[in-house]
């Protein structure tokens, strides 16, 4: 069989396959992809355990119905911000895209990021590729099973601890740790640790480059945001082509040949077990593993690097290639003014949130209550959301109705300002009374003006509701 | 593994997939909306469920609909005569 028959049969065996084997190689860009799964990893693994004051720097108190991260606390009501945000990351992934092509892919995704740790543990056990390859189709041997089991308990271990450091994320991670390690984790947290552990291992041992193959939407629709001028990983056709290998290429000396001496590495390194001299393939991740070790096989025969590289449409059919046209594209530019509005938006939004809420709910059970010196009263719930970090006191005034008056009835009666924990709801009630002969209709509306008495900037909230009397008389009394 | 059964599990994965991350954001809108401590109150049989429950159970209901939804359009478009 040639080394092309060779890799077509790996190819096409790779397609229905069972399992790619891709081989280790070492060069700048495989160098950037581990710097990026330390950093990446090992924010994932840390943050949690990170301390702000009192409590867990980034927790996702879904209990409590309260996202905090750092200094910010979130609550349900600021759900659009959370939408913006992941709207911002959306564009944010376009206009990268559109510049760089499927750098995402290659360097951040948490699949590539999982998958790759997954395979450096496989290594550790299993040795090179080719050892992997004769390990697998080995017998079952003692020395085979010893790997395997080793293989596996290294993988599942590091999936557990994915798994807890997920669920870390929604529930204080020291007290999950601690649980975890008494065998005291149990209903639904031990579901969910087992769940993305399972999810982890899955994903990142088993299916791997079949998730972004067959699973993935994004590589199949991020080719809408490529143009002329994105970044691709590309093989040099011109330069490369007529492939010639070994003693073909000594036999035929006097033939015209091109650069590529047919090795096969590129395709033996390819998580995705592609090709890439048979040009874009929406399989590529642009993990960039052939640019390296091609670059390597062009030095050990003396040839210039590059043969495989990143490249543009535009480059590969022979324009120059400038830094404005990579960057002063009208695709580039319209994803970079969305992403900027965007920003300024999110900015403006989370430095104007309010810091409290408030809603003004009648009494259901009584309209009004009559006092025996002819003043008419209006209970009212007030429900004030202290979203802001300290312990606020609120003040209640009222307007649009001459000659009431306002004042808290609970918790207690007669204080000039109701206290509500930050972070809390209040649940206050506030009476409002009026002498029966000032009201002129059987109900009106009325306005409350709530505000906050402390803090660097106290605000003011008005909510609306209506007040209800007796039905005034003619002659200014009540019937 | 042969092709065909290779192909069913490749059908299988991407619905499991898919359906996964479209629950995700359904349970986020809907749970950013409604407090399920609220709507088990308002149930209309006895229902006591803690937030943690009521997060979890509703995420994998929406999951379960949208793995349905996807089977079945899947079994009537293999099943149709265009």
């Amino acid at each position: 069989m040639t080394i092309t028959e060779n890799i077509a049969a790996q190819r096409s065996a790779a397609i229905y396959s069972e399992k790619i084997f891709p081989r280790e190689v070492r060069g700048r860009f495989q160098s950037l992809r581990s710097i990026c799964v330390y950093l990446l990893l090992g924010a994932y693994y840390l943050l949690p355990w990170v301390q702000w004051g009192e409590r867990q720097a980034v927790l996702f108190d879904l209990p409590a119905r309260k996202f905090h991260i750092f200094m910010l606390t979130f609550w349900p009501q600021d759900f659009y911000l959370l939408s913006l945000l992941l709207i911002m990351a959306g564009i944010a992934l376009f206009f990268f895209t559109a510049i760089a092509g499927r750098v995402w892919c290659g360097y951040a995704c948490p699949q590539t990021v999982w998958t790759e740790i997954f395979i450096w543990m496989e290594r550790w056990v299993e040795g090179s590729r080719a050892q992997q390859i004769k390990l697998a189709s080995s017998p079952w041997t003692f020395n085979k099973l010893r790997k395997r089991i080793i293989k596996q308990v290294l993988w599942v271990s590091f999936a557990l601890l994915t798994g807890l450091t997920f669920v870390g994320y929604f529930m204080p991670i020291r007290q999950l740790l601690l649980d975890a390690a008494t065998f005291e984790l149990a209903g639904w947290s031990l579901f969910w640790v087992l769940f993305y552990s399972f999810a982890t291992y899955g994903n990142a041992g088993f299916l791997r480059e079949q998730v972004c193959k067959y699973m993935c939407p994004y590589a199949r629709f991020q080719s809408a945001m490529f143009d002329r001028d994105t970044l691709i990983v590309a093989y040099d056709q011109n330069r490369g082509e007529p492939r010639s290998r070994g003693k073909k290429r000594k036999q035929t000396a006097a033939a015209p040949k091109g650069d590529c001496v047919d090795c096969g590495l590129c395709v033996q390194v390819c998580p995705t077990g592609i090709d890439i001299r048979e040009g874009l393939q929406y399989e590529c991740i642009a993990c960039a593993a052939c640019i390296d070790v091609c670059n390597n096989v062009m030095d050990s025969v003396a040839q210039p690097r590059d043969l495989i590289r990143y490249s543009t449409e535009a480059v590969d059919s022979g324009q120059q290639s400038r830094l404005p046209q990579l960057l002063l594209r009208p695709r580039v530019l319209t994803y970079a003014v969305i992403l900027m509005a965007l920003i300024a938006a999110f900015g403006s939004a989370l430095l104007l949130r309010a810091t409290m809420q408030v809603d003004v709910l009648r009494d259901r059970n009584t309209f009004y209550r009559m006092t025996s010196q002819g003043i008419v009263e209006n209970t009212f719930q007030i429900r004030i959301m202290n979203k802001s970090q300290i312990e606020q006191r609120y003040h209640i005034a009222i307007h649009e109705l001459t000659g009431a008056s306002v004042s808290w009835s609970s918790p207690h009666k007669n204080i000039a300002s109701a206290a509500v924990a930050p972070g809390e709801i209040g649940d206050l009630i506030a009476t409002v009374s009026i002498p029966a002969d000032r009201l002129n209709s059987r109900a009106q509306k009325i306005s409350f003006m709530i505000s906050e008495t402390l803090g660097p900037r106290p605000t003011s909230i008005a909510e609306e509701s209506r007040f209800w009397g007796p039905t005034p008389q003619a002659d200014g009394g009540t019937r | 593994m042969h092709e065909g059964a290779r192909k069913k599990w490749v059908v299988v994965a991407c619905v499991l997939w898919i359906s996964f991350l479209c629950a995700g954001v359904a349970a986020t809108l809907f749970f950013a909306t409604f407090d399920p401590v609220n709507l088990a109150q308002q149930a209309t049989f006895p229902a006591e469920i803690d937030r943690m429950t009521g997060y979890s159970l509703g995420f994998l209901l929406f999951w379960l609909l949208l793995v349905i939804n996807s089977l079945i359009i899947l079994w009537l478009l293999r099943a149709s005569k265009f």
